[in-house]
Parts: C-alpha cells; sequence; structure tokens
C-alpha cells in the first residue's frame, strides 16, 4: 500500500447506488495503489458500521443526502456525513437527539442546527456506535461554540462540489484526507 | 393507521409514490436524518416515542409501521 496518503475521499454528485459508489471508491483507490486490492467481504458490525472482512485496516465511513454520495476512506477510524439543509421538524429532533448544551447553542444559533447534526453523526459513524440512546448524552458545542478538538477526536467541516456542506471526524492525530476521487 | 402513516411519510418526503413496501433508502434515497425527521413527525402526531436503537431498523415503510406498534400506538 502507499502509505504516503493517510486518508482521500471519493465523491459522486450523480445518482448512482451506493453499492455501485462505493465499488467504483475502491477501484479508482485500488488504481491509485491507496489499497493493495479491491476488497469484496462487505460485512457489517451488530451496530451496522460496514468493514471489508477482507482488508479490515481499511476503514471508511459513508453519508449520502439527496443524489450525492460521499465515502471517507482511512486507516483509522473516520466518519463522515453530509446534509444539505432543508426544511424539518428541528425543535422536536433537537428536544430528542441534543444535548442540552447544543439545544441551549441552537436557541441562540438556530442556522447552525445541520453543522450539529453532522459533527454528531460523523462522530458515531466513526466510533462504530451509530444513532443510539447515547447519541443525546455527549455534546459537540461548549460556550464557544463547535467543539473542533477534543483529546481523542477532531472534527473537520467540508462542502462537497455541489455545496452541500458536512462534517467529518478523525483521531486526533489523523491528517485530514489528502485527496478527492470524484467519480463521476 | 396505514394510511396515515403513508400520508406523513408523503408529507414529510413530499414524495408520493409511498407504498408499505417502499424502501425509504433504495426507493426514495432518504438517508438516517430523514429516517430521524420521519420518527420524529410521528411522535408529534401520535405523542409516542419510539426508542432510539429501533432506528437502525428501519429500512421500510412496513419497518416503521411495525415499530409504532411495538412503541404501542395502535388504532
Amino acid at each position: 500500500m502507499n502509505n504516503n496518503i493517510c486518508s482521500w475521499i471519493a465523491y459522486c454528485g450523480s445518482s448512482h447506488s451506493s453499492a455501485a459508489c462505493l465499488k467504483l471508491a475502491l477501484q479508482r483507490s485500488q488504481q491509485q495503489r491507496w489499497i493493495p486490492f479491491v476488497p469484496h467481504q462487505l460485512c457489517r458490525t451488530d451496530r451496522g458500521k460496514p468493514f471489508f472482512h477482507d482488508l479490515p485496516q481499511l476503514h471508511f465511513s459513508l453519508s449520502h443526502c439527496r443524489k450525492e454520495w460521499i465515502g471517507l476512506f482511512a486507516f483509522a477510524p473516520v466518519g463522515i456525513d453530509i446534509e444539505a439543509p432543508r426544511s424539518c421538524r428541528s425543535q422536536a429532533i433537537a428536544r430528542r437527539f441534543f444535548h442540552p448544551a447544543e439545544q441551549a447553542w441552537l436557541q441562540t444559533h438556530p442556522d447552525d442546527f445541520f453543522r450539529l447534526w453532522c459533527a454528531k453523526e460523523s462522530v458515531v459513524k466513526r466510533s462504530g456506535r451509530g444513532i443510539d440512546d447515547q447519541f443525546a448524552q455527549f455534546s459537540v458545542v461548549s460556550d464557544q461554540g463547535l467543539i473542533l478538538f477534543d483529546h481523542a477526536i477532531r472534527l473537520i467541516e467540508l462542502t462537497t462540489p455541489k455545496k452541500t456542506p458536512g462534517m467529518m471526524c478523525l483521531g486526533v492525530d489523523q491528517q485530514p484526507p489528502q485527496r478527492w476521487l470524484l467519480l463521476d | 393507521m396505514q394510511e396515515k402513516v403513508l400520508a406523513i411519510i408523503r408529507e414529510v418526503t413530499g414524495q408520493n409514490d409511498i407504498t408499505v413496501q417502499t424502501d425509504l433508502v433504495r426507493d426514495l434515497q432518504l438517508n438516517s436524518f430523514d429516517v430521524v425527521n420521519i420518527v420524529a413527525a410521528f411522535e408529534e402526531e401520535f405523542d409516542i416515542e419510539v426508542e432510539t436503537r429501533q432506528l437502525r431498523r428501519i429500512r421500510t415503510v412496513q419497518d416503521i409501521l411495525n415499530t409504532l406498534d411495538a412503541a404501542g400506538f395502535h388504532e
């Protein structure tokens, strides 16, 4: 493997199945020699986190929104989430899924709703827990706003080529993605 | 209950071609946030709470019906 690259993003802006996008992303990654071969044994943990049994050292996180698909690939756990801001039951969702500190932040910064959601989703995707009953128990904000660094993780904001905002969660010592693979 | 559920999903998603067999991800290209939004709509509409751990099991409209049933909503 080319260990000079630590993480990369694959992106597709048109409507293809997630399986097709993932396969193409892996093929292109292998062509770049970032992975030694295209893994095939896709599995999921009991919490739904995907991994390849035949290439377990490859960590990845996937997200899709409308017709966009994005994957973050690395050799350490990562999480990614993209969301196009849209009409939703934001107050009900915040009451149910956001930490009190996040709810308080949203009272004065309502436009941060999807920013916080993406941050939280990327964290739980990286950890492999997914959205569970602990989702509302942690906060991605402090009094000063979004916590971009703590002792274990870092959050990095991103924007897709179609201007959809999102968030990546990496280990605190992980380099941010060095390359984008545009699949379409 | 089934028709009420379908009506809420149509309203939340803005999509009309929805049946009990509809796969939310494969057929409607919804993601986990969309599922959360749909569940929030049901929780508001029917004054129930769906267990968070049930969310990852929701894939089809039938899964939503089963989840509502498990949450105690019966019409």
